[in-house]
């Protein structure tokens, strides 16, 4: 086993504490010949991969399998390539600052398609060839998950293999089945396929209709089932969580204790992704929670408590929860935050509890602007409520409020984006007329409009994109709108990048060519609008004969054969389909606990009990 | 309940920022069941504070901090169930329990830094050369180095907009003293005790450095290894004695 020696270079950087590793709760272990070695790659600087739940649960729960030993690795800032090329030093990971080349298994979580190029770049800085077709048993398998994951065409030509769904019972099946056939790598890509849950790239071809479309994607191997099923926990309550999870030395992103309320969304927004592949609902007890948040202070310290999910409010427990996590939490000011709410009464009680002494800012979601619109999205939320909870808020002593918006929604007009400058309007004079009355304090409110991006597995998979100049017209009206209010903080997503996201969520296979391309002409850290650089992604799908258009802003039929068509999320395509009509016809589907909407979950046979 | 604590600060650790090593304390305390104190008011937080924060990259055997607790608790059992959480690379040396609040807070009880200064040569030592090149070095009428100022724009500016101005220092009445510890044939360690004013004070860092440019000792650049030795404050008699006294 190497371990390279970083120190020079930790003296030549700005924030070494990235790389030295040994953080409290990180595990090192000793090794044997028959120890599995697992490099967990997140490909972004370590601020962000710290702060990501599901690399901590992979890596504590790896690390709990006596015959591996998973390691953390994330990708160097500038400054930091720049000393290792110098010092001719291959990516290394931070605990025994070993070359990534030596391992077994190179996982790389999919969070975000901004950060496929950052993929290969950790690749090639780590001495690995970046296509699967040109790696031998000499090379480490390269393997990926994530929720970017359930489209996994754009990066089928790199991966070994892709994990689809969560990953905490099937990587151990992975696992088990490499130790049985690691001497042979396409026996066990063989094996390992017919697990559910495993998709092996190389084991389908696709074929493309003369336009372009996707004619058929066909598994070439028996051993690789037509449709690839996604896996899921279906007892989330006695799945493994670690409570003695890693402290990050450095100031991360999200640097706080985190317990997972539940998993799946009950909503069925129309736009989001992630309330569809992780159906069904499935929540965790209020004692098991309990336990595991009072486990997780006691073992790092934590001044915060994170409770998540995507839908906090919707977790059925939360007023027990919060009461006794308050109650324990007190005295050492352990504070607790409640992400991802809804702000109806119930919460708006529960909130105020909890946020006695400290009031960070409250966070809304209308989405939308107008009532017709919130509709088409299936945000079942009417500007009644939304002046009803930032008038409770103000009320009870908050002072800033941050409100979420997306322009290009299906069926969205001009008149549309003109309703998300009123209705911060009206909130605004809600509150200034109660504070005529009897508060004094000012209301800070910020607004963020970020560009809809079209996402595979959501009712809204077959919708055309706004187009670049779409998006920078609509920018430019609201920019314009709010210019003459100076008391909000306008502030929106570049266009660009959105588009770029839109290619890439319902690309196809033939851009893993147009990837290559990107990162050979410098793209990298595509997420960080310091680092992306359009003109030459442009140049790339030129140069590849690629039209970014034919993915963002093409509209679908109804049965067009998507690129993740193999990809079974276990909710139909009709139903998906069905939303997509009610949502034209502005039309509310009821959420999953007042009435079920046969999704298709429940008509899979798979015996999880929706809420 | 006041304590004081001396702490090490060493290995891959000498890496993090003052505010890491802040974070890392407070989770350790809370860890460790020491029954911290807080402060009243919206956004409570442990009452801990820092003597002279240390350069990033610097290693330490005397960094100190004070802290109020809630309840009494024994200095021995204070010491060794923070031990028991802490990184290896941090561990509390020694603890005194305060009788009152430090009419000053620690920062500006700091009066002297001693450091120690160990690095190896490009080609072995000329007989009394070393001696001499310090002693030149201080005789000096003055020794200016560029330094960091504080806030160059003034209060106020925040984020991206704050650039640090570069202003002129003489650092030479700064420096206490600057002696040989330790010497070998291509190898030596020196002792740089340097004053603090007002919470003010140069990094050993910029003062070993210019010592190099204008001497023409041939150190080798990448052997160099800073460590803090002590922080001292000011006695009655005018005395520096360490500030755990």
């Amino acid at each position: 086993m190497t371990r390279l020696n970083i120190k020079p270079l930790l003296e030549k950087v700005e924030k070494p504490a990235r790389y030295v590793g040994n953080e409290v709760n990180s595990v090192n272990k000793p090794m044997t010949e028959n120890t599995i070695r697992f490099a967990w790659c997140f490909p972004d600087l370590y601020e962000i991969g710290m702060s990501h739940l599901g690399s901590l649960i992979m890596y504590h729960l790896l690390n709990e399998q006596e015959n591996v030993f998973c390691e953390r690795c994330y990708a160097p800032a500038a400054d930091m390539e720049e000393a290792m090329k110098h010092a001719g030093m291959p990516l290394f990971t931070i605990e025994t600052k070993s070359p990534v080349r030596e391992f077994d298994i190179v996982g790389f979580t999919l969070q975000y398609e901004l950060s496929y190029t950052n993929i290969l770049h950790m690749l090639t800085l780590a001495n690995i060839p970046l296509l699967n077709k040109d790696r031998t048993e000499n090379d480490p398998l390269v393997i990926f998950g994530g929720p970017c994951a359930y489209n996994p065409e754009p990066v089928a030509d790199i991966a070994d293999l892709i994990v689809i769904g969560e990953a905490e019972e099937v990587i151990l099946e992975v696992l088990n089945c490499y130790e049985e056939h690691k001497s042979d790598r396409s026996i066990f890509l063989q094996e390992a396929a017919a697990i559910q849950g495993v998709y092996v790239p190389s084991l389908y071809t696709v074929d493309y209709k003369e336009d372009g479309r996707v004619e058929s994607i066909r598994p070439i191997s028996e051993k690789a089932g037509l449709t690839i099923k996604k896996r899921i926990i279906k007892n989330l309550d006695e799945s493994y969580f670690p409570e003695k999870p890693v402290i990050p030395f450095l100031n991360v992103v999200h640097d706080r204790a985190t317990i997972e309320l539940f998993r799946g969304c009950i909503r069925g927004c129309r736009f989001c992704q992630a309330g569809i592949i992780y159906r069904p609902v499935r929540e965790k007890k209020p004692e098991t929670l309990a336990k595991t948040a009072k486990n997780i202070i006691a073992n790092t310290g934590y001044e915060e408590l994170s409770l998540t999910s995507l839908s906090t409010s919707d977790y059925s427990n939360l007023k027990v929860l919060t009461e006794d996590l308050t109650a324990s939490f007190e005295q050492n000011r352990v504070g607790l935050s409640l992400p991802s709410l809804r702000l109806d009464n119930t919460t708006m009680d529960i909130l105020k509890e909890v946020q006695k002494v400290r009031k960070s800012g409250l966070t809304f979601a209308p989405e939308a602007g107008t009532q017709r619109l919130r509709d088409v999205i299936n945000k079942g939320i009417t500007e009644k409520d939304l002046l009803e909870a930032v008038k409770n808020a103000y009320e009870a002593g908050w002072n800033q409020v941050k409100l979420y918006f997306m322009i290009g929604l299906p069926t969205e007009t001009m008149e549309d984006v003109e309703g998300i400058f009123d209705l911060v309007v009206r909130l605004e004079q809600e509150v200034y007329h109660k504070r005529d009355k009897q508060y004094t304090h000012p209301l800070k409110i910020s607004v963020s409009v970020s560009n809809f991006v079209p996402k595979p597995f959501t009712p809204f998979q077959w919708v055309p994109q706004n187009s670049l100049n779409e998006f920078r017209e609509k920018h430019r009206f609201l920019k314009e709108k709010f210019r003459t209010k100076k008391s909000i903080q306008f502030n929106y997503h570049d266009a660009d990048t959105s588009v770029l996201e839109g290619v890439f969520a319902r690309g196809d296979r033939r851009l893993s060519a147009v990837l290559l391309k990107a990162y050979e002409k410098g793209c990298k850290f595509d997420g960080w609008a310091e680092h992306f650089k359009m003109d030459k992604w442009v140049e790339a799908f030129h140069e590849c004969g690629v039209e970014m258009d034919f993915y963002t802003s093409r509209g679908r039929d109804k049965n067009e054969v998507f690129p993740w068509e193999h990809i079974d999320v276990q909710v139909t395509k009709d139903f998906l389909f069905k939303e997509y009509e009610r949502a034209l016809l502005e039309k509310i589907t009821p959420h999953c606990r007042a009435q079920c909407n046969a999704c298709g979950y429940q008509q899979t046979g798979t015996g999880g009990l929706c809420p | 309940m006041m304590i004081r604590a001396k702490y090490t600060k060493k290995g891959d650790l000498v890496y993090l920022s003052h505010l890491d090593l802040v974070r890392l304390f407070e989770r350790a305390f809370r860890r460790a069941g020491v029954p911290l104190a807080f402060t009243q008011g919206f956004n409570p937080h442990p009452m801990i504070s820092f003597a002279a924060p240390l350069s990033v990259g610097i290693s330490s055997e005397a960094e100190y901090f004070d802290v109020m607790l809630s309840e009494p608790l024994s200095t021995v059992e204070f010491i060794s169930s923070m031990n028991n959480t802490l990184p290896s690379d941090i561990q509390i040396l020694q603890a005194l329990q305060l009788d009152e609040k430090p009419v000053n807070a620690l920062m500006q009880e700091a009066a002297l830094m001693v450091y120690s200064v160990t690095f190896s040569l490009e080609q072995p030592f000329q007989n009394n050369k070393l001696a001499e090149s310090l002693d030149f070095f201080l005789n000096q009428s003055e020794m200016i180095v560029q330094k960091k100022g504080k806030d160059g724009s003034g209060k106020g500016k925040k984020g991206f907009g704050k650039r640090k101005k570069m202003k002129q220092v003489d650092i030479l009445p700064y420096i206490h003293s600057f002696v040989i510890k330790h010497q070998e044939d291509d190898a030596a360690e020196l002792l740089l005790h340097i004053k603090v004013f007002d919470q003010a004070t140069i990094k050993p860092l910029l003062i070993f450095n210019k010592w190099v440019e204008v001497s023409d000792v041939p150190v080798a650049l990448n052997t160099v290894f800073i460590e803090r030795k002590e922080i001292c404050k000011l006695d009655e008699d005018q005395q520096y004695i360490s500030i755990i006294q």
